[in-house]
């Protein structure tokens, strides 16, 4: 037994420093887990579904409220009637939701239009294109109509 | 005793086994949970694939139709405008040929939609179009299959009107059950028949074919 006490001190970690260690990585995991949950948990993909279904229901209905006006020729059957009756439906983009002109003309093999060129009203001496707008959660549907 | 013989005290031995035993416990149920939730959210992306799928080819077949001469809420009866293209060939839509008379039926029965395609003076024939459904109620604007809103209304009605210029929308509702516990996935979308006869409609015979 005397022989034992002049034992030089062990290399290694001691069991303190082991327990430490080990409650370290049990609480890091404990959070990896934790976060992860919510993320696989995901319902994203229903949300983006639902999301564009809510949009094309909405554009259905502005579509078949124009279709209905043409033949008619109601109160809102002049496009700039329309169009402000438009942009009081739900995830209707105002700003992006007007007249807008081709350039160059309709007949060339490239036209083109920019956000920038959206009127509040028809303009003068042109075919009047009500372009229509509505977004919902970063997804956007857009339609022309003349 | 020799307090530096190299071995552990029993005090040592039952703090280090509680420790372990609570970290292996939180594992556990963060397993479970993780699992779990890929379970849910595979389920979700089967189901809203599933559901895409039916949607868009509903979408499409009520975009085109023509003439439609029965509907409630749970079947509407048609005639799609590729039976008149496919006079000089043979339909887009469906193979073989659609003969002029040809008439399309969705029809929902129990936990399932069928397309059935009916030839004139030919034999049904129906194929499903989605399956898995949950149970459906009898209100158009709530929890029906089919519903539809003439052009001077703004919620759906469960019958067809009798006209169908006066059509505006169709309202298709799919109730998904969810294969990984109770519960239910709705979906909704509607739809703008495009050949009502119409403004803007050149193609459109008014009243039907």
């Amino acid at each position: 037994m005397s022989n034992l006490k002049r034992l030089p001190r062990r290399n290694g970690f001691s069991l303190i420093e082991l327990i430490v260690i080990i409650v370290l990585f049990g609480i890091m995991g404990t959070f990896l887990i934790t976060l992860k949950g919510p993320l696989v948990n995901s319902t994203a993909s229903y949300t983006w579904f639902q999301d564009q279904m809510a949009l094309q229901q909405e554009m259905e209905n502005i579509i078949g409220q124009y279709k209905y006006n043409r033949s008619t020729q109601g109160t809102l059957f002049g496009l700039p009637a329309f169009r402000t009756w438009v942009i009081g439906r739900p995830y209707v983009v105002s700003a992006e939701t007007g007249f807008i002109t081709f350039t160059p003309a309709l007949s060339a093999a490239t036209t083109t239009y920019g956000s920038s060129s959206i009127q509040t009203s028809p303009p003068g001496g042109a075919p009047a294109i009500l372009i229509v707008t509505l977004r919902l959660n970063g997804q956007t549907l857009s339609c022309l109509l003349s | 005793m020799n307090r530096n013989d190299g071995g552990f005290t029993l005090i040592e031995v039952i703090a280090s086994l509680v420790i372990l035993g609570i970290i292996v416990a939180m594992t556990g149920l963060g397993l479970v949970e993780g699992i779990r939730s890929y379970l849910f959210t595979r389920m979700t992306a089967d189901t809203v694939q599933q559901a895409q799928f039916a949607l868009t080819r509903l979408r499409l077949e009520f975009v085109n139709m023509e003439a439609p001469s029965a509907g409630n809420i749970d079947s509407i009866t048609f005639r799609s405008d590729h039976t008149r293209r496919s006079a000089a060939g043979s339909g887009y839509l469906n193979q073989g040929y659609d003969t002029p008379g040809t008439t399309y039926q969705f029809s929902r029965t129990g936990t399932q939609i069928n397309l059935i395609r009916r030839a004139s003076g030919g034999s049904a024939e129906t194929q499903p179009l989605i399956t898995g459904l949950g149970a459906y109620g009898t209100n158009p604007a709530v929890d029906a299959f089919l519903g539809y809103t003439v052009n001077t209304a703004t919620s759906p009605s469960g019958s067809l009107p009798g006209d169908f210029r006066d059509l505006k929308l169709i309202t298709v509702r799919l109730i998904m059950n969810r294969t990984d516990e109770n519960g239910t996935l709705t979906f909704v979308t509607a739809v703008n028949p495009r050949n009502n006869g119409l403004a803007n409609c050149p193609e459109s015979i008014p009243g039907g074919q």
